[in-house]
């Protein structure tokens, strides 16, 4: 009884982030989400207060999960002290965890999320970096972007930064000591297995939903990044 | 006693180290505005003669993917201590964060050590047995814009142009927007607060402009970290910064 409340329960943000709802609506109001989804923090934090496990568990395969944009701005404005956006991570987690995030549209995009920045912080050191920012992956960057990418290595000499260098600066090269330190941060922190169970499940899923599943820009990472 | 509206600001203060930092670099801003924390070295350095250290050795604080729902947070708070273990191996102690995102970060987790001191602890024996790393919390922690804030009246002094119509004698008229991490999630740690955030509206006043006020200007821009990373959500990102764009164009800003 009550098992997923009781794991969110030892999530230090759940704790943080559920005091007492008494479904004013405020955070509803100031959500971005909210405004161009139909997301509502409100429905979020009231359902989980409730402890029913039933409830809970469709909110973890639901995408109603995956919408907040985790701007905190409910965390300045609830009159209770509670933080919808803390709660949307401990679901989020416990979503992974269980392996019911592919059972949502949006829960299934944290593979793409996954390839491009999770991926990123091991090969750069970086959430993002330039070499990986094209314009077909982000087209609203425009034309200027689009030029400044193709004469990067002289454009951003420049600018006086230090591009693919070993000494500090804007954009160096991360050491490869660095990223070996970050590795063995995520294997010793979780990070590692969170990553590996999202390639594992998301395997699953798209052989189930009859998609092409192998690295990278495959057609699974396409279908869930465009669609 | 009744305080003014405007002046609520006031309240909240924080304590800024006069020199000696340590720079926590920005991913964004190292990318989509590539000279920009250059500059913001150089002014400390050059024009007010301050010591900042650049640490080749740094790397991201994982915040884009941990707000993306992505990486554990034991994962993130270990990594950000690797970031305190090099600031003290460099001997500093005043940490200054380029990005807003990572500075709401660092604040949070030095948060989250001290309410649940358990997962301080446990961070320490994570970093230890993976880099063999221990570290000291900063004496101070601030973020980028903090410091420009501290030092705005040498700056004053210094500049070559103010926000002046060089034709009419007429302030420019300025619009601010404060990224949401800066202070909405613990607003005692930012100038202002997260209702009147002073930080950028108190260098316009210092720096001859006219601050415009406008309904949307404590919304969030829209950057949704996982919304924006994804081709098929970013109408989210953009419907909301257009949103505060509309909002500007009658007032005719110069920013
Ligand atoms: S603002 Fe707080 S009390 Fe009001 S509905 Fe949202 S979470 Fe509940
Ligand atoms: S953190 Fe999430 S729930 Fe809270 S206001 Fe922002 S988008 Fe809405």
């Amino acid at each position: 009884m009550n098992e997923l409340y009781k794991e969110l329960g030892k999530d230090v943000r759940f704790i943080e982030g559920l005091k007492a709802c008494f479904n004013c609506g405020v955070c509803t109001a100031v959500c971005p989400a909210a405004e161009v989804t139909d997301y509502d923090p409100r429905i979020i934090v009231a359902t989980v207060q409730q402890k029913n496990d039933y409830e809970i568990e469709e909110l973890l395969k639901s995408d109603s999960i995956w919408r907040c944009g985790e701007c905190l701005s409910c965390k300045t404005r609830c009159p209770r002290g509670n933080v919808p956006g803390y709660i949307i991570q401990a679901l989020r987690a416990l979503s992974i965890e269980t392996g019911l995030f592919t059972e949502s549209e949006q829960g299934r995009k944290q593979l793409a999320v996954k390839r491009t920045v999770g991926d990123h912080i091991l090969k750069y050191g970086y959430c993002v970096y330039i070499d990986e920012v094209d314009n077909d992956m982000y087209p609203e960057q425009g034309p200027v972007w689009k030029w400044l990418r193709e004469n990067r290595e002289s454009m951003l000499e420049r600018l006086g930064t230090s591009y693919k260098t070993d000494k500090s600066g804007t954009l160096r090269k991360v050491s490869q000591e660095s990223l070996d330190d970050l590795k063995k941060i995520f294997d010793e922190t979780g990070g590692t297995k969170r990553l590996e169970k999202i390639e594992k499940d998301s395997c699953s899923k798209a052989k189930e939903l009859k998609i092409d599943f192998s690295e990278g820009k495959d057609e699974y990472f396409k279908y869930l990044y465009n669609e | 006693m009744n305080i003014r509206k405007n002046e609520i600001w006031s309240e909240y203060q924080k304590v800024i180290a006069d020199d000696h930092y340590y720079f926590g670099r920005s991913c964004i801003r190292q990318n989509f505005f590539p000279a920009a924390e250059n500059l913001y070295i150089d002014i400390l350095r050059n024009a007010l003669g301050k010591d900042i250290y650049d640490d080749a050795r740094q790397t991201t604080c994982t915040g884009i993917a941990y707000h993306s729902g992505l990486i554990p947070l034991e994962t993130t708070m270990t990594v950000i201590a690797r970031q305190f273990a090099l600031m003290n191996e460099a001997g500093y102690e005043n940490f200054v964060v380029s990005c807003v995102t990572s500075f709401g970060l660092y604040v949070e987790t030095l948060q989250t050590w001290k309410h649940f001191p358990e997962t301080e602890q446990k961070t320490r024996e994570a970093l230890n047995r993976a880099t063999g790393m221990n570290f000291s919390v900063p004496k101070n922690l601030v973020h980028a814009s903090d410091v420009i804030y501290k030092f705005r009246k040498i700056i004053a002094e210094k500049m070559k142009f103010r926000l002046v119509n060089q034709n009419t004698g007429e302030p420019l008229k300025v619009v601010d927007h404060i990224g949401c991490h800066y202070a909405k999630i613990f607003p005692q740690e930012g100038i202002g607060g997260a209702e009147y955030p002073h930080v950028l509206a108190g260098l316009i006043d210092e720096w001859g402009g006219l601050q415009v006020d406008y309904p949307e200007r404590r919304h969030c821009c829209g950057f949704g970290f996982r919304q924006y990373l994804l081709k098929s959500n970013r109408g989210y990102s953009v419907s909301n910064s257009k949103r505060n764009l509309i909002r500007w164009k009658p007032l005719s800003p110069i920013l």
